[in-house]
């Protein structure tokens, strides 16, 4: 009896559970596929016939070709090179156990709670100086300093992990540091490294301030400050064509996490939540 | 003979770490950790952001002594406040029972959390964009649904109506941030030893007494971790309303801390003022963060 009192429960509790999530977005999904006129008369039906001009059109309307070459440039640079330098950053920090290392975590948590919109007008000014404002490469840099903190905790708490004794017995068969690093480090943080990608992806091609703050050239814009400005302009009443163009710039981020899912939670166990 | 050899070894160990944070230092530090300088130390100056930075001139506590006769600040704290409250009430209880619930009695583990986890994907601004139909006034899908249930007195303009604009914003905030903080208790939760909770289940505990007395004390790590990301969260809380009402309607109805700073900064010109504000944010989410580190340290000796 209880048992069944208990299912009920639960039954009703996942159904709420994904209508509050999946409905809104489905909804724009399925509305992105209408008409216009059908979309505001029968807000709750399937489309009568599937408009995919939508997605042609508002991939023309808002230049998202264009849009997207920038972002997956910004994306892809961006996270290489933060990747790296905080696989070599939290290799170091484990590998040796300095007195400074600790110091150096502390130091990195300082910038961990500060967002890019609390210090954008510093950093515009700071991008100035080394006449990098208005450019890929300035925001790039931006993306891999304020990245750096998260993808080093995590990637940390994976290394420290590993049991000393690994680096010693490398250390007797020759190897010196860099080698280590390249052909022990990176290999085993794979893991950990998927989940960083997974979560700095997820940061850099969907963010806002610094992209929309930083980038004036229209043309250098970043798929998301390109649908910003574009719904809330030329598709401000067209309401089919900015859901299509919403849905345009969510997919690649989507799929990324579709594919990379089971990191979400693995190299938190051994980064934040436990380290 | 040993000691130099040891001193030979920390010696190549120092050069090693160095080289590998060296460019991790250089590029935080330039990028991130100067604009947080100079935000502190502009606040103390009367620079209004179009000059030059060295032209500056000190002018003492002056711009924290305005803060305090500043009405609309004094608004922006009020809304800032109300909604932290409703987000720190909310969002943790609320990801914690997801997170039980699928961890518990789900068998398609994988299909529930990947669907509980797509609000935090999707960009904020897309949520922004969807979100606003929604509230939508004459269309959005909240006023229809309120009209199928017989309650077409309730419709209303959602993030237009002054009164119930705050609420909106928060509610849609809610939505993007519990997947956040679901994940954490996922992740806590699995950390959970299984023989402690089966052992109070063979004690005759009932799920209730489980929960308080097990899974909970032995989450106390994550449960720590979550309330002050959420602390932090709610007082940088930005984009969301920047993107939504831009702090509107009326008279400042949705205005937070970060978004009049941003306001001050840009569209006001006064970029010192805006500092300050900004500085005081600062203080604030470091000082927390600190408190955390200090007391979760202390535990764990």
């Amino acid at each position: 009896m209880r048992k069944a009192t208990e299912k009920i429960v639960v039954f009703v509790f996942l159904t709420i559970l994904l209508i509050i999530t999946l409905v809104p977005i489905l909804w724009v999904l399925i509305s992105s596929l209408k008409t216009q006129g059908e979309m505001l008369m029968n807000p709750w039906q399937l489309p009568a016939k599937i408009m995919w001009s939508n997605y042609t059109e508002a991939w023309k309307r808002g230049k998202f070709l264009l849009l997207m070459k920038n972002s997956v440039f910004v994306t892809g640079v961006s996270l290489l090179f933060m990747l790296l330098f905080s696989t070599m950053a939290a290799f170091g920090i484990s590998r040796y156990k300095l007195k400074i290392s600790n110091w150096t975590l502390i130091y990195l948590l300082i910038g961990q709670t500060i967002s890019a919109a609390m210090i954008i007008f510093p950093i515009v000014i700071v991008l100035r100086k080394f006449g990098l404002n208005d450019s890929h490469i300035g925001l790039i840099i931006v993306y891999v300093a304020g990245g750096i903190p998260f993808a080093t905790f995590v990637l940390q708490g994976f290394f420290a992990g590993i049991p000393n004794e690994i680096y010693e017995s490398a250390e007797i068969d020759g190897a010196n540091e860099g080698q280590m690093f390249l052909h022990m480090g990176i290999p085993l943080a794979k893991p950990a490294l998927a989940t960083v990608l997974l979560y700095q992806f997820m940061w850099v091609w969907n963010e806002f301030p610094l992209a929309f703050t930083l980038i004036s050239t229209t043309s250098k814009r970043t798929l998301i400050v390109g649908l910003y400005t574009v719904v809330n302009g030329q598709l401000q009443t067209n309401y089919v064509l900015a859901f299509a163009g919403a849905t345009i710039v969510s997919i690649p981020v989507i799929l990324l996490y579709l594919i990379f899912q089971k990191y979400l939670i693995q190299g938190l166990m051994a980064g934040a939540v436990k380290g | 003979m040993k000691t130099t050899y040891m001193k030979n070894k920390n010696k190549r160990a120092m050069r090693w770490f160095l080289f590998f944070l060296l460019p991790t230092i250089i590029i935080y530090t330039l990028f991130w950790i100067v604009p947080i300088i100079i935000t502190v130390l502009t606040s103390f100056t009367d620079w209004k952001g179009m000059s030059k930075l060295t032209t500056a001139g000190f002018v003492g506590l002056k711009n924290y002594i305005s803060l305090l006769s500043d009405s609309i600040l004094q608004i922006s704290i009020k809304n800032n406040l109300i909604y932290g409250f409703v987000i720190v009430a909310v969002v943790p209880v609320i990801s914690f029972v997801i997170a039980y619930v699928i961890e518990g009695f789900v068998k398609r583990k994988m299909f529930f959390r990947t669907v509980a986890y797509l609000p935090a994907i999707i960009p904020t601004i897309v949520t922004v964009l969807l979100w606003k139909w929604i509230y939508n006034p004459q269309y959005g899908l909240l006023n229809q649904l309120l009209e199928l249930i017989g309650l077409k007195g309730l419709e209303t303009g959602w993030i237009t109506n002054s009164t119930t604009a705050l609420g909106a914003v928060s509610f849609t905030s809610i939505w993007k941030m519990v997947p956040v903080y679901f994940v954490l208790f996922l992740a806590g939760l699995q950390s959970v030893p299984q023989a402690l909770t089966e052992a109070a289940v063979l004690d005759g505990a009932n799920r209730w007494q489980t929960i308080k007395n097990v899974t909970i004390p032995s989450m106390k790590r994550v449960i720590s971790i979550v309330y002050t990301l959420i602390f932090i969260d709610v007082f940088r809380v930005f984009e969301l309303v920047y993107a939504m009402t831009k702090g509107g309607p009326g008279y400042y109805n949705t205005e937070m801390l970060l978004t009049y700073a941003y306001k001050t900064t840009f569209a006001n010109a006064n970029a010192s003022y805006g500092m300050a504000i900004t500085t005081t944010l600062i203080v604030l989410v470091t000082a927390v963060t600190g408190i955390q580190l200090k007391f979760s340290r202390r535990n764990d000796d």
